[in-house]
């Protein structure tokens, strides 16, 4: 696959479409291309993970092993999301195993590329944590909206 | 505020027709839906009602509780009510055999704006039994679905087994409504999506934000996130409703109980434009 | 200008006794308990002649006058919603039949109320409940029967009390409309108004005298007294945005800390409206009436849903009470909620003043403002 549909794919994604197109085109430079098969697993918890993927089509699925229970699902992601952001700043260790629940097209940065480029591009590396950082902290609401629990007690 | 309220079904409003339970379809744990007729003809004839409107169900010596219609309005045979047990009247209610009789007042409030999302995309944001106040727009949409541009519904509960009507989710995907579930605990061999409501929202594909409405029943802390959602995609805040919930006594705005800063509730209300209520959705204690 | 009249004070009976013959009951002011309440009177000797009510914050006391005024005196602790919009109300009732449940309206109650007495404040405050239960989508029929039938004899205000803010509502003193006679007192006599063709009627069969100039002048003179005599005051400049911009001002907590919740200030308000129906079943289950009870925004339970209460502090029921009374009113019932009758200052066990409340709110928000200019 080209260079070319990668700077495309970006410019439609969730997480990159509002990134200058100069930007879209120097992460273009070092990212590649990967489909996930259903149950093909791109990060595993507790294990160390090198590679951000954002997700162009398809599903993955988030989950976390609790002891007693086994794995369980805590999140689903989708396309424009990004996977596995431990890899660039979570000190290499993935907090949950991402699976791909069907066929799951995905743009793939290495730890090493995209650092590198961040921190030789300040101005690069801004604009991708920055964007970084929303994901996260939509993760986080998201996942405080889980914890309140609120159609424990719910109503109509 | 937003809606319509109807004029005056009943020239006295505390006074209460009989309806009989003729079915009862038990839907989840502790939720059932009620289909009810009037015993009086004459009633049967002139009632009609507008997605998004209440009734006062009401059980003699317990008292009565607001519950949205949940029925089709074109469909003029039966009266449904999905009720969850949730205190005396509901669990009374509960107990009651197909064939038995008690009150009914309405129907009162605002309803869903149906006639306004013509020619626009519209999106149904909703969890748990907040479907329930949601199915008669669901009905009247797909019944008029050629005025419509997309409709979608994201629809979320806290577990699989808390998901209602699943049984007539592909009727409704074959009538053109895009259906996205999903639950905030993934229990017992459940595949589906895993997280929140507003994050369906924040992923959903628009096609045209400015011209997309919202309409939202649910917890007022999911409305609330769900509105920042629409928002923050592109969609005008005075396209986002949403289905309030405060003590209900009298419905007709006399009592004074479901009072909302400005809004009645039970008149104004329960379905409001977001942008009218937004400054006060999360003070705390309001 | 409308033609004023002159009632000697030995007339006021036939004015009473004419009404009793048109079928009235005849409501209005008398001694009971060390206050001045309103309840059905047979005459005039019923009528605190020669008393008067001192209020403050949390204080009431009845003392003797040195003339024998029947309307020396300006509100006491009841109000007439009391008799319009009545304390506990049968709304319908249900019995179990072969047929299942059958639903009923009570007889409608068609007693004629005329009321003897009603200030300026009250007029407004009867004004304020006929927008809130006859002037929306739904009309309430037990105030609504009782309204229509209702007869008024207003009473202009020779004094004020302490507690008194009315000029500040732009409700009082003087009465303008809203009654069929109004009456100034004098040492001898009434000065009467007339403000229906009803009180035009009632008028006419009463032995009035024509009103001299001197009359006239005696009775402005006696209305200008209560007019001089008000020093409490509510400043209602943008009252609304202030109030409902400042939901999370520190003083809600403060108030919040000494108000009892005990409900007195809603029960004592002639505007407040709020209610609970509840069933009452006789023992065999099988007749169950619908009856309605004042209720309050101060209670608990008021805002009781079944996954959480709404208003959980006494703080967040005082905010309530207070932006409902004087800012969300104004966005229902297009005025304010209060009249300025003073009663919650003075039946408050505690003195809470709401007048002090919103100028506390006014005045820190001003601090507010001044203080970001001088930040050191
Ligand atoms: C506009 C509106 C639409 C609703 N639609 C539905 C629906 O479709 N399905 C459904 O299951 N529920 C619905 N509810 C919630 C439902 O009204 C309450 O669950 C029900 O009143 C509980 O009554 P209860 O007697 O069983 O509970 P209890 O906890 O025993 O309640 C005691 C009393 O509180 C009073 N009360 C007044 N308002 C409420 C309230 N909002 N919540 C709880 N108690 C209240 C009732 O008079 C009740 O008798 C709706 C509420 C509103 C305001
Ligand atoms: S709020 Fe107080 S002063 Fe105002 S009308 Fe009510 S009782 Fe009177
Ligand atoms: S303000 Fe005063 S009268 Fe009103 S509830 Fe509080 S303590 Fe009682």
């Amino acid at each position: 696959m080209s260079q070319a549909s990668i700077t495309e794919q970006l410019a439609t994604l969730n997480f990159t479409q509002d990134l200058p197109e100069s930007v879209r085109d120097a992460l273009a430079k070092i990212a590649s291309e990967r489909t996930l098969a259903p149950g093909d697993v791109a990060c595993r918890e507790g294990q160390s993970t090198k590679e951000l993927f954002l997700i162009v089509s398809g599903h993955v699925g988030l989950d976390m092993f609790v002891p007693g229970r086994g794995q369980v699902r805590i999140l689903t992601l989708r396309s424009g999301e990004v996977l596995s952001w431990s890899a660039i700043v979570g000190n290499h260790g993935a907090t949950a195993t991402g699976t791909a629940l069907d066929k799951t097209h995905v743009i793939v940065f290495h730890d090493d590329d995209l650092t590198r480029l961040c921190q030789t591009n300040h101005h690069v590396g801004y604009l991708v944590m920055r964007e970084l950082a929303k994901a996260i902290s939509r993760r986080l609401v998201s996942t405080r909206l889980q914890l309140l629990d609120l159609f424990a007690t719910e109503k109509a | 505020m937003s809606s319509t309220s109807t004029g005056l079904p009943n020239l006295d409003p505390w006074l209460a027709y009989t309806v009989r339970i003729a079915a009862v379809t038990h839907e989840i744990d502790d939720v059932s839906t009620y289909h009810l007729k009037f015993t009086d003809q004459a009633v049967a004839d002139t009632f009609s009602f507008q997605p998004g409107q209440f009734n006062m169900l009401y059980l003699p010596g317990v008292g009565e509780a607001a519950i949205s219609i949940s029925s089709d309005p074109a469909k003029h045979a039966m009266l449904d009510h999905t009720v969850r047990i949730a205190g005396n009247v509901t669990r009374t209610l509960a107990n009651l055999e197909v064939g038995a009789t008690f009150g009914l007042r309405g129907p009162f409030g605002s309803a869903w704006p149906v006639d306004a999302c013509c020619d626009r995309d519209v999106i149904i944001v909703t969890g748990g039994i907040g479907l329930a106040p949601l199915r008669p727009a669901i009905y009247e949409l797909l019944n008029r679905a050629s005025e419509f541009g997309q409709l979608t519904l994201l629809y979320g509960a806290r577990e699989s087994a808390g998901l209602l009507y699943t049984g007539e989710f592909d009727e409704w995907r074959s009538r053109g409504l895009d259906i996205h579930t999903t639950v905030d605990r993934a229990s017992g061999g459940w595949t589906g999506n895993v997280g929140v409501v507003p994050q369906l929202l924040d992923r959903l594909p628009l096609n045209d934000p400015q011209n997309t409405t919202v309409l939202c029943c649910g917890p007022e802390v999911m409305m609330w996130y769900t509105a920042r959602s629409a928002l923050g995609r592109g969609i005008p805040q005075e396209r986002v409703y949403v289905s309030l919930e405060r003590n209900m006594n009298c419905a007709i705005g006399l009592c004074g109980h479901c009072q909302f800063g400005p809004t009645f509730v039970c008149k104004d209300g329960p379905v409001v434009r977001y942008d009218c209520v937004a400054d006060f959705l999360r003070v705390e204690g309001f | 200008m409308t033609t004023e009249y002159f009632l000697p004070k030995a007339a006021l009976q036939s004015l009473i006794d004419c009404l009793h013959g048109d079928g009235f009951t005849v409501v209005g002011p008398t001694v009971e308990q060390s206050a001045i309440i309103y309840d059905e009177i047979e005459s005039v000797d019923a009528l605190p002649r020669g008393w008067t009510d001192r209020q403050e914050a949390a204080k009431y006391r009845l003392e003797r006058r040195d003339d024998d005024s029947l309307f020396g005196f300006v509100v006491g602790p009841h109000s007439w919603k009391k008799y319009l919009f009545p304390p506990l109300t049968t709304l319908s009732s249900a019995q179990q039949s072969e047929s299942g449940w059958q639903m009923q309206t009570p007889e409608a109650d068609a007693r004629k109320l005329a009321f003897l007495g009603v200030r300026a404040c009250e007029l407004a405050a009867i004004g304020i409940q006929d927008r809130v239960f006859t002037g929306g989508p739904y009309v309430d029929p037990v105030y609504n029967a009782r309204r229509k039938n209702a007869f008024i004899i207003a009473v202009n205000c020779t004094q004020s009390a302490s507690t008194c803010f009315c000029r500040s509502m732009n409700t009082g003193p003087r009465c303008s409309s809203g009654f069929d006679l109004a009456l100034t007192e004098l040492p001898d006599g009434f000065v009467i108004e007339v403000g229906s063709d009803a009180g035009t009627e009632l008028l006419g069969r009463l032995a009035t005298e024509s009103v001299t100039a001197e009359q006239l002048e005696a009775a402005e003179q006696a209305r200008q007294q209560a007019i001089d005599q008000q020093t409490k005051q509510l400043n209602t400049d943008s009252i609304r945005d202030l109030l409902l911009g400042n939901l999370d001002h520190p003083r809600w907590a403060e108030v919040g800390a000494i108000c009892l919740g005990c409900t007195n200030c809603t029960m004592v308000c002639p505007t407040c409206f709020c209610s609970s129906v509840e069933d009452v079943a006789d023992l065999s289950g099988e007749n169950v009436e619908r009856q309605r009870h004042w209720d309050s925004c101060f209670n608990l339970s008021f805002s009781y849903m079944s996954h959480g209460t709404a208003r959980n502090t006494i703080a967040h029921r005082y905010r309530q009470w207070l932006t409902h009374k004087l800012a969300s009113w104004h966005d229902q019932f297009d005025s304010s909620g209060c009249v300025g009758c003073g009663r919650c200052i003075t039946w408050c066990p505690v003195g809470i003043d709401l007048t002090e409340e919103v100028a506390t709110i006014r005045g820190n928000e001003a601090f507010c403002d001044l203080g970001t200019e001088n930040e050191e």
